[in-house]
């Protein structure tokens, strides 16, 4: 079987335990890897309904590549994280970009099926075809970044990790993980599944290739890849302003998200202002690629001065621009650097996500019943909440929140649950 | 059946959202300080509009021109014509080829903003020639 390494590794992690399986042929041919083939073998697993629950040590959490992950080719460092997911109750898959697909293969394994729970935090270590559970404690309660960081020094830059933050760990149902720095699966609440499984981290590396059935056939299809996308216009827009070039051509057709979808229309100077062309412009510090894309979509952005700080790193894409700018009219590229950064680092989540508890909580009037990023604004009465989503990006709140700083320490308990029960006030 | 009979009615049509743009100051602007000189390649019916951005005034050309183009683009007339109503759903239409470009795209795209008074009078010119129905 070629594109494959034609090995799974199934993961226990209520008894430790850790063994190799073969992957199917017949299976992979049928459907080519990634969240399609996660999706047959989730069902194979746990059987017709009733289906466990998102959060359950039964619900299996699946990491699957695909047959292009790996090679020298364009597109191929994807990989999906699925399970039946905590945030809607039904399937979830969350793609990734970045260098852990190839980092895996490389390991020795199309893919991992992680089921039970740990009784503690562990990782779990994949190289050269061995896999071990660790001990994470010293690692749960760190943010993303600090995990890599960790994980890098203990086992060399060539390790490759996907880890959850604060918000995976205290089960936020729309937590993220992390890949690296600032390559997320965002989607549908993985981080989640990770933290019920006490599952902080896991890391790849390895030398392995899998098999090409014609090697020298490989090179000439990359360059024929390569050339076309250099006359594609979209590759070209990526290139040059990142998926958030899509903001304008977006706001042409209405399909932008402006004030959560209420309005299809915003003023043309605040689009613009939004656009990855007016970051190439201003706070972008340079860019950054997945494995072997040519494309090099990734923005890096640093913000020097004014209210909104950000270290140089990596920068925002649509979604979190969108997420922060247009659903609340907030016309700002350096606020929207800034909270997307804050969501990388100790609050993994999507940042729609973030912005759409916060419209539940101003509708709703009502604390959230677990932890998280938008905890300051939930626990506000919806008239505060209201108030406060008007004037976010100039408000402290914002700013300490930015800032990382313990934002309920910072409100009144006057202020708090003021009218739990309250009805949407905005207009 | 494609929208213009011929290639006198598309120049007619898409020549004229062409020229609002080349007499409209916020779009010559842009369009002069872009430099560019782009031509539009139409197929059903054929021809070609140039639209030169390099000179002062703006030089709009249907039929060939002698200008060496810095960008081609390149799509069937009816597709222009959904652009230009504002039907067309643009990264639908790249994705699938359905408009193609070659030369520095990343200039092109910042010219987006300054186009967009045209889809508003697209309308209106197809109207006052007597061309409602193909709205």
């Amino acid at each position: 079987m070629y594109g494959y390494t034609g090995k799974l590794l199934e993961v226990d992690l209520s008894t430790g335990t850790t063994r190799d399986l073969p992957l199917d042929p017949g299976l992979a041919r049928d459907y080519i890897g990634g969240s399609g083939l996660a999706a047959r073998l989730y069902l194979d697993r746990v059987g017709g309904a009733p289906y466990p629950a998102p959060l359950d040590p039964a619900n299996p959490l699946i990491v699957m590549t695909g047959p292009v992950a790996g090679h020298l080719l364009p597109g191929s460092s994807r990989f999906a994280l699925c399970a039946r997911s905590p945030q809607t109750g039904l399937w979830g898959e969350a793609s990734c970009g970045g260098f852990f697909a190839p980092a895996l293969k490389a390991a020795g394994y199309d893919g991992l099926i992680v089921t039970g729970a740990a009784s503690s935090p562990v990782y779990l270590l994949v190289e050269n075809g061995q896999a071990e559970l660790r001990d994470a404690a010293h690692l749960w309660g760190r943010d993303t970044y600090e995990t890599d960081d960790a994980l890098k020094a203990a086992h060399g830059a060539a390790a490759r990790t996907v880890s959850i933050g604060p918000a995976g760990e205290n089960l936020v149902c729309y937590a993220a993980a992390v890949h690296d720095k600032g390559h997320v699966a965002g989607r549908t609440g993985m981080g989640a599944v990770m933290g019920s499984k006490r599952l902080k981290a896991i890391v790849a590396l390895g030398k392995g290739k899998p098999p090409v059935a014609v090697p020298a056939g490989l090179k000439p299809l990359r360059e024929s890849v390569v050339s076309r996308q250099a006359d594609n216009l979209t590759t070209q827009t990526l290139k040059a302003y990142g998926t958030d070039g899509a903001m304008y051509v977006g706001s042409l057709m209405g399909d932008v998200p402006f004030r959560n979808w209420r309005n299809g229309e915003w003023d043309d100077d605040s689009i613009q202002a939004l656009d990855g062309a007016t970051m190439a412009e201003t706070i972008l510090t340079g860019t950054g690629t997945c494995h072997s894309c040519s494309v090099a979509c990734k923005r890096e952005v640093a913000v020097a001065d004014g209210p909104y700080i950000v270290a140089k790193g990596p920068g925002p894409e649509y979604e979190s621009v969108a997420a922060f700018g247009s659903l609340l009219l907030v016309p700002d590229l350096a606020a929207t650097a800034a909270a997307n950064d804050r969501c990388f680092e100790t609050r993994p989540h999507a940042g729609h996500q973030c912005v759409l508890h916060l419209r539940r909580s101003i509708a709703l009037g009502h604390k959230s019943q677990k932890p998280h990023a938008c905890e300051p604004f939930s626990v506000f009465g919806a008239r505060r909440s209201a108030s406060i989503a008007r004037v976010w990006p100039a408000s402290p709140l914002f700013r300490h929140w930015v800032a990382g700083a313990n934002m309920l320490s910072a409100v009144p308990t006057s202020r708090r649950n003021r009218n739990p029960t309250a009805k949407s006030r905005i207009q | 059946m494609p929208v213009f009979k011929d290639s006198e009615q598309m120049y007619d049509c898409i020549g004229a959202v062409l020229d609002f743009l080349r007499q409209d100051p916020k779009a010559s602007a842009a369009f002069r300080k872009s430099g560019l000189v782009i031509r539009f390649k139409y197929s059903d019916p054929d021809g070609e509009i140039t639209i030169d951005g390099s000179q002062d005034p703006i030089a709009l050309t249907c039929g060939p021109a002698d200008r060496k183009p810095t960008v081609d683009m390149t799509m069937s007339a009816d597709t222009a014509h959904q652009f230009w109503l504002g039907k067309l759903n643009l990264v639908a239409a790249l994705n699938r080829g359905a408009m193609t470009a070659k030369g520095p795209i990343p200039a092109i795209m910042k010219l987006l903003p300054a186009i967009t008074p045209a889809y508003k009078q697209y309308p209106e010119i197809l109207r006052a020639k007597g061309l409602g129905h193909l709205i």
